[in-house]
């Protein structure tokens, strides 16, 4: 039984936005990410999983209870974009809130909460409001409210967005190490696609209210389902180049540019010819293709040279080792395993050719 | 020193002239508190005198202590700090639930802008009467404890309380509501450990306003309370028919428990309590 089960949600808004036929599935224990644009209806999602909207249509089923809109009596803590800490209670009062509430004695709350405080990394600054932390502080304080009921289901909504990027990438860590160590469940909703890759056990990438992909971090970025995906999931991203196909079907042509590659069987005139970034080399292998471009710019980026290439009408972009200079002819070699095709008209992603090279 | 730092005051002549304004401000104002007590501590005699005298000659004690030696005017006290404080408890509980209300849901909003728009567009003077009669079959009319005025003051307040309150409650964000509600709170729970905390500077105003309010109130109280009487028209009788030292001296005490409230209540109106709610 999964922990979390959405099935066909629909949340329509007069805007025309909203969530469209979602459904999903979360096991105990995992982190599980919901990753996409602003406005692509990841936050609505989170909030029907919270019961603060009511959906349209569908189902949300918690520990295989179903969860209509309103309270969740405790199953589900939510950590808010903007923390929304109480600003007339000190940390401790905020942690111990939900405490309060079960109605436990004393030292009982004391005792949790001084342990939930020192597990999210707080311990002196707990008779201070909000308006006298730090945001990392705020940010733990506001995991540990929800924590400290021990929640089957932690929800949470950008919860680094607001930090500067040197706490967000430690806590980052912290956080990954915590919910190992915890076990429990989390979603979590973010549009930073390297948060995604770094947290989640599976993830979800969302556009325009509907769900384009579930899968493991490498399944996706692997062999993403589309075009969208394609071009979300990395950093930098996969270039993508539409390209005609050759009446021999085994060349492709961008322009005046030529490239020989076999495309899959599927594809019709034309096609979207994908590559990562570091799939490109300067260096020639057995199983490897070549594509001839023109080096439009350089710019060093520390370990390495970040280079935009000309092919044919398109650009793109890679990283070499060695400085090239810009208006050279380079070639650049890849292994024909790691192109991508998605179908020109749909996005959808094309089998791979298996057949060996001709 | 330049020539120009002589013939100039300190801080150039917009400061001169901003602080003359000032100054003339706090006089209009301080003035005639300054007569209402000079009448109240010198003989009558002095407060009629032509050439008008700005200075006391002779300082007395009687005024007041006539003030205090009536029996119905202890009465009239304590009769009107009970009414103000009934009216400024109720009138601001129950702003409270509707300016709560108008803050968080639409329909709240539009009828209670439309409620206060409506009440303000009757003649206060104009319901006076059907009033005085309900009151009377009522039971409520004229007595020692002034409740039915007490709930008048109420209903005068509440418009105002309500108005003051909204805003308060509509700058809380919603997500502080929405944390508490996953926290495990019930709504009403929710009104209470949150949002009543968050608009503190808010109740305190609409308590000092609604106690000032009932305790000034002069037209409903002179025609529901006709013996058992409040300060207000116990002053304007002690002024028509008595003499001027002692309504004075009376107009000299009412203004103490104003003040008393707004001094106590002023460090609740201060402060940016909002902060550090939102990161």
């Amino acid at each position: 039984m999964p922990e979390l089960l959405i099935r066909n949600l629909s949340r329509e808004f007069s805007s025309g936005a909203g969530l469209h036929d979602i459904s999903l599935e979360v096991e105990a224990g995992e982190f599980f990410v919901l990753l996409g644009p602003s406005g692509c209806g990841k936050s609505t999602l989170l909030r029907l999983i919270a019961g603060l909207e009511p959906a349209d249509r569908g189902i949300v089923d918690i520990a295989g209870t179903h969860a209509g809109y309103g309270a969740r009596n405790g199953a589900v803590a939510m950590v808010f974009q903007n923390y929304a800490l109480y600003p007339h209670m000190t940390a401790f009062d905020n942690i111990a809130f939900p405490l309060r509430l079960m109605k436990l004695g004393r030292e009982e709350i004391r005792r949790r909460v001084e342990a939930c405080a020192r597990s999210a990394g707080l311990s002196t600054a707990l008779n201070r409001r909000p308006a006298e932390l730090s945001g990392g502080e705020r940010q733990r304080v506001a995991l540990a409210r929800a924590l400290v009921r021990e929640p089957r289901i932690i929800l949470m909504d950008e919860p680094l967005s607001n930090l500067d990027a040197q706490l967000r990438a430690s806590l980052r860590v912290e956080l990954k190490r915590f919910q190992r160590d915890t076990g429990r469940t989390v979603i979590y909703v973010t549009h930073d696609q390297l948060e995604a890759l770094t947290l989640a056990d599976r993830l979800a990438v969302m556009r325009a209210g509907t769900i384009e992909q579930i899968g493991s971090p490498r399944a996706l970025y692997d062999a993403p389902a589309n075009e969208f995906v394609a071009s979300f999931v990395g950093q930098p991203p996969m270039n993508l180049v539409r390209v005609r196909v050759a009446p021999d079907r085994k060349t492709l042509c961008a322009g005046e540019a030529m490239l020989r590659v076999e495309p899959p069987a599927a594809a019709r005139d034309e096609v979207i010819f994908g590559i990562r970034p570091e799939d490109l080399s300067l260096h020639a292998g057995p199983a490897k293709s070549a594509i001839e471009t023109t080096i439009e710019r350089v710019e060093f980026s520390g370990a390495r040279y970040s280079v935009v290439a000309r092919f044919g009408p398109a650009y793109l972009l890679t990283e070499t080792a060695e400085p090239l200079q810009a208006g050279e002819r380079r070639r650049f070699y890849f292994e024909r395993s790691r192109v991508h095709f998605f179908d020109a008209s749909s996005g959808r992603r094309l089998p791979r050719v298996d057949s060996s090279p001709g | 020193m330049s020539q120009r730092a002589v013939s100039m005051p300190h801080g150039g002549w917009t400061a001169f002239i901003r602080r003359m304004a000032a100054l003339a401000i706090v006089l209009s104002a301080a003035i005639p508190i300054y007569l209402l007590v000079k009448q109240a501590v010198t003989p009558e005699i002095e407060s009629f005198a032509w050439p008008p005298l700005w200075l006391p000659r002779r300082i007395t004690g009687a005024h007041l202590e006539s003030v205090f030696t009536v029996g119905e005017l202890r009465l009239a006290i304590s009769r009107s700090i009970a009414t103000a404080l009934v009216c400024g408890v109720s009138a601001t509980v129950m702003g409270a639930m509707m300016g709560y209300a108008m803050a968080r849901s639409r329909w709240g909003r539009r009828t209670g802008m439309s409620a206060i728009t409506a009440t303000r567009l009757l003649p206060m003077i104009a319901v006076a009467l059907p009033l005085a009669l309900a009151f009377i079959a009522m039971g409520l009319y004229d007595r020692p404890s002034a409740i039915g005025l007490a709930l008048v003051h109420t209903a005068l307040a509440l418009p105002m309380t309500a108005l003051v309150l909204f805003p308060a409650f509509l700058a809380i964000p919603l997500e502080l509501e929405e944390a508490a509600l996953l926290d495990g709170a019930s709504p009403l729970r929710i009104f209470i450990a949150i949002d009543l905390p968050l608009v503190r500077g808010a109740l305190a105003a609409a308590f000092i306003l609604s106690f000032i309010l009932s305790w000034d109130e002069f037209g409903f109280a002179v025609l529901l309370q006709v013996t058992n009487r409040t300060l207000p028209p116990l002053l304007y009788y002690y002024t028509v028919f008595g003499d001027v030292g002692a309504a004075s001296a009376l107009a000299l005490l009412m203004m103490i428990p104003a003040i008393c409230v707004v001094v106590a209540l002023r460090p609740m109106l201060r402060g940016a309590l909002m902060a550090g709610s939102l990161r």
